[in-house]
């Protein structure tokens, strides 16, 4: 067989293998698929890309803001003075630095912020309000706070009353030191040069070879 | 109104406002070549069917990106190819099925119309027997030379069209047209069809 019949008869089958046509009511699927799955115009992603972006941040934040308002209190040192400023305006200086270790709403003082949640919620429920005012209120904080109210009441420990030392009480005079005694210098013979094994109890650096 | 002398172009102008019959009369006279390009690439008319409804779909959602800068048959042809290659990919069994049962009785019917101009019984059966030799040989083709015999001899394409489609130059797709005949060929030789007459 020549080269063109066989090319002739590899066209002829390849046409054969892409003949045919569509249904005929593919035309029709056709339109009924674009009427289940309607064009969106050119500019919803201009619109829907940002407006995704914007919900995620803002669901981000919401979630973030608990942590990032704890982290804030536990860590921040430029934040600590400001609170205590504020609370020692109105509360008396009284230390009750156990009330923080069994759980306990934290004291006026400041010795409550130790970053811990319930201690935390809880002093904000408690707390003066000049210290609530300065707190931001978020939902997470509502719920806190709600959990809060239903916690027991909180133990009332009354002050340990221990009485500050004064300073003038303390023995200030300066302590004397009574110069000792000159120690009389040891003279010490030198030892004969045929006895230089030590006697007695006094062998260290000696092996027995027993 | 009528939609015989419409021009592809405002026939899309039309779709782009929302005229569902303009898109569907660009349905009506693309779908030869959309379907054939994607039967060239799958095999199975089922296929094909699906891989051209997804491209008209495909197409009337970009119908924005359709500057004009081709025609709308080559921009559309790009799209059907593309579908139909996705599929290709995700069904991997393409060239087992590229004759279905109904393809089968098509070829045969075919085949039956060739052997008819055959002298005698012995030789309609080699005739038979060597296209069925010969339609193995294209499936086995390696895809760029069967894409490229297959779309060039659907008679559905320019060497224009095709080589957008399948992103080649047009020398290349001529190339890849003759080493497919000059392959399948060979393998026919291998297979000791030298000398059939």
């Amino acid at each position: 067989m020549s080269d063109e019949r066989l090319d002739r008869l590899i066209d002829e089958v390849a046409k054969q293998l892409t003949a045919g046509q569509p249904s005929s009511d593919f035309r029709a699927r056709v339109i009924a698929s674009l009427d289940r799955h309607p064009r969106r115009a050119w500019w919803t992603s201009w619109i829907a890309v940002p407006l995704g972006a914007m919900a995620v941040t803002m669901i981000a934040l919401a979630v973030a803001r608990p942590f990032m308002g704890r982290d804030r209190g536990a860590e921040s040192p430029a934040l600590g003075p400001s609170r205590q400023a504020v609370k020692s305006e109105t509360a008396p200086a009284a230390p009750t630095p156990d009330t923080t270790t069994v759980g306990l709403p934290p004291s006026p003082g400041g010795f409550g912020e130790t970053g811990k949640p319930n201690t935390t919620h809880v002093g904000s429920q408690q707390g003066t309000g000049v210290a609530a005012a300065g707190r931001r209120q978020d939902p997470s904080q509502s719920a806190a706070a709600e959990v809060a109210a239903l916690a027991p009441p909180p133990l009332e420990v009354p002050p340990l009353g221990v009485e500050a030392i004064g300073v003038a009480a303390l023995p200030t005079d300066s302590i004397a030191v009574t110069q000792l005694d000159a120690i009389a210098p040891i003279g010490i013979a030198p030892l004969a040069a045929d006895d230089a094994r030590p006697s007695g109890g006094a062998n260290e650096g000696t092996i027995d070879d027993d | 109104m009528s939609t015989v002398c419409v021009s592809d172009v405002d026939l899309v102008a039309r779709a782009r406002q929302g005229d569902p019959a303009a898109f569907g009369e660009l349905v009506e006279r693309h779908q030869m070549a959309v379907y054939r390009a994607a039967l060239a690439a799958l095999g199975s008319h089922a296929d094909a069917e699906d891989a051209a409804q997804d491209a008209f779909l495909v197409a009337f959602r970009r119908l924005h990106t359709f500057r004009g800068d081709a025609s709308f048959k080559t921009w559309l042809l790009t799209i059907a190819w593309h579908q139909a290659i996705n599929h290709r990919r995700s069904l991997g069994r393409v060239w087992r099925r590229m004759v279905a049962p109904k393809d089968q009785e098509e070829m045969e019917s075919v085949l039956e119309n060739v052997a008819a101009a055959g002298p005698t019984p012995e030789g309609t059966a080699a005739h038979h027997e060597l296209r069925r030799e010969l339609e193995r040989a294209i499936r086995s083709l390696s895809p760029k030379l069967r894409d490229a015999l297959l779309l060039a001899q659907s008679g559905e394409y320019s060497y224009d069209e095709i080589g957008t489609m399948l992103r080649a130059p047009i020398g290349t797709i001529k190339w890849r047209v003759s080493e497919a005949r000059r392959v399948v060929r060979a393998a026919l030789q291998q297979r000791g069809y030298v000398d059939v007459r």
